[in-house]
């Protein structure tokens, strides 16, 4: 299936790139708040206000920078710690491995969500305890994927032509594994990064990650479900946002995966 | 043979994450007093010169019998506090898991079934599984609650209050399993058991659905297991979208609280329940395929 072509492409990532443009686009302060409550989208405000009377549009923008901001970090941190997790029992020998693979288990049966609130309460409730509550849960699957092509590659005889030259484990690793992952790891980054815009916006909803009222999806999401009987519309641009977003990661990661399911 | 070794591998793990949260907690500075009041509100100032490895086996032999150490906020304990307010999250979390494998199965034969109606139902299953469950929850809340009037918004106890709740989990659930049946489906497309049903001029719905799906089932219901564990984020967010009692609100409370021993309480039975789960997965798989067994 191929489910945009290469123009839909274009204005689809320009329109999901949009909130990187709030300094300039966006026409009103996103903390100001004012009298007129509920109204809706008209020429001054474009999506309307919330409940404090601030400007739905330039939340939503800000907002959006915010969420995504902290969604991409995350997912950096997690590709970049599930590496290594993942290669060290690759590098250093079968029975280290057997140990790690055992660790990985275990850290995988724990709920993400618990593991979150864990960071959270132990840590406190900015917004780089966010990304790393975020980032946590996900490195163990980054690893076990790393894990599992790094054992499935090293089989091959280039590493051993590799190590016949006198080529260390590190080296190895660096010059022939970790290049032959780069497309795995490319595909597997885009439901990383849908899982971690998921889980952010889930614990910035729930109240934690930030300063109550911080311009962020997950918070707006929040404000618009505590005033679903007068205005559900302020829920659409946040949710419209995140949906989109979403769906465009999962039809990128089934794309990327698409010539790796085809080796297989 | 089995049993006994997914039966010591649960407790294996599960001793492993007690024994991390116990080490996290000894190694982070400025906790130790917390800590003290962890490992059951003793004697503090004699706990405090006992060795971390004492007061590590005496809080690992704690766990073994039971008891979870005491809330810091109310002093009462995290088992009690567990256990009085499961009912509520065990009711949502089933009721949708069933609703969500229902319709999570239709529409993964009906997607893989393809043609108009599939394409459209993919396309629908591509929308749910964007949604935040959040948002969801506010349109449907919009739709039922105000416009129609059929549901309260919130609360918990009575059968009409746990109905929308159950809905939008159960919509957030569908997707994955659809995903996870057509993908079995998909599988089953090259064996011979297809050919003969075609050869005798079976109707497609009926090759579907009587001779297809229960041979996918064997790979879908161990997925559909370990969801039941995924469905725990679901109710936290669930019952904060509702106002429902429940697991999920005591959670946040204790996180709001920095309550450490019911948010640890809560990270090792959540730890205990998905390795149950998977055991129980497993063991379906063992006795379903004949094929595992040998």
């Amino acid at each position: 299936m191929k489910p945009f072509n290469r123009l839909g492409w274009v204005v689809l990532g320009s329109l999901l790139l949009i909130p990187f443009l709030a300094p300039w686009i966006a026409t009103h302060d996103p903390y100001l708040t004012s009298e007129q409550q509920f109204i809706l989208p008209n020429v001054s405000h474009w999506f309307g206000t919330d409940y404090l009377g601030r400007d739905l549009y330039s939340r939503f923008l800000w907002g959006g920078q915010r969420t995504i901001l902290v969604g991409l970090s995350s997912t950096l941190i997690a590709i970049g710690m599930g590496c290594l997790v993942g290669s060290l029992g690759t590098l250093t020998g079968p029975t280290v491995d057997l140990v790690f693979l055992a660790v990985f288990d275990t850290l995988a049966s724990i709920p993400g969500i618990l593991v979150s609130l864990l960071i959270l309460t132990l840590f406190g409730n900015g917004i780089s305890e966010l990304v790393w509550a975020t980032a946590l849960p996900q490195i163990i699957p980054v690893a076990y994927v790393v894990r599992g092509a790094m054992s499935s590659s090293k089989r091959h005889e280039y590493v051993d032509a590799s190590r016949a030259l006198g080529a260390s484990n590190l080296h190895i690793m660096w010059q022939h594994l970790l290049p032959s992952l780069l497309n795995i790891l490319l595909a597997y980054s885009m439901s990383t990064m849908r899982y971690c815009l998921m889980m952010s916006t889930t614990v910035t909803f729930l109240g934690f990650g930030g300063e109550p009222g911080v311009a962020d999806w997950g918070v707006m999401l929040a404000e618009a479900r505590m005033a679903f009987r007068v205005a559900p519309w302020t829920s659409i641009p946040p949710g419209l946002g995140m949906l989109l977003w979403v769906m465009c990661l999962n039809y990128l990661a089934e794309y990327l995966g698409k010539p790796i399911a085809k080796l297989k | 043979m089995f049993l006994v070794r997914a039966i010591l591998g649960v407790f294996f793990r599960v001793w492993l994450v007690v024994t991390l949260m116990f080490w996290a907690f000894e190694i982070l500075p400025g906790n130790t007093s917390d800590e003290n009041l962890l490992s059951g509100g003793g004697d503090v100032s004699q706990e405090q010169e006992a060795h971390p490895m004492v007061r590590y086996w005496q809080y690992f032999s704690q766990i073994l019998q039971g008891d979870l150490g005491q809330s810091l906020s109310d002093g009462q304990w995290v088992t009690e506090k567990i256990a009085a307010q499961a009912i509520p999250t065990i009711q949502l979390a089933l009721l949708s898991w069933v609703l969500g494998i229902i319709l999570g199965v239709v529409m993964g034969g009906i997607t893989a079934n393809g043609g108009y109606l599939g394409q459209h139902f993919l396309m629908l299953e591509n929308i749910l599984l964007g949604i935040p469950v959040y948002w969801s929850a506010t349109i449907l809340l919009y739709i039922f609650v105000v416009l129609l009037g059929w549901f309260p918004a919130g609360g918990g106890g009575r059968m009409s209050q746990l109905i929308l709740p159950s809905l939008t989990l159960a919509l957030s659930l569908l997707p994955s399993v659809s995903l996870g049946v057509r993908h079995a489906l998909y599988d089953q497309l090259n064996q011979n058991y297809l050919m003969t049903a075609k050869g005798k001029g079976l109707h497609n719905f009926r090759i579907l659905w009587k001779h297809l799906m229960p041979n996918a089932m064997i790979t879908v219901i161990p997925l559909i297991f370990l969801e039941l564990g995924f469905l725990l984020r679901g109710t936290v967010l669930t019952e904060r979208l509702f106002s429902r009692p429940g697991l999920g609100q005591v959670l946040l409370r204790a996180v709001l609280q920095q309550d450490y021993p019911v948010v640890i309480g809560g990270v090792i039975l959540g730890a205990l329940l998905m390795n149950v789960l998977q055991v129980i997965a497993d063991l379906l798989v063992w006795l379903l395929d004949p094929r595992v067994r040998e």
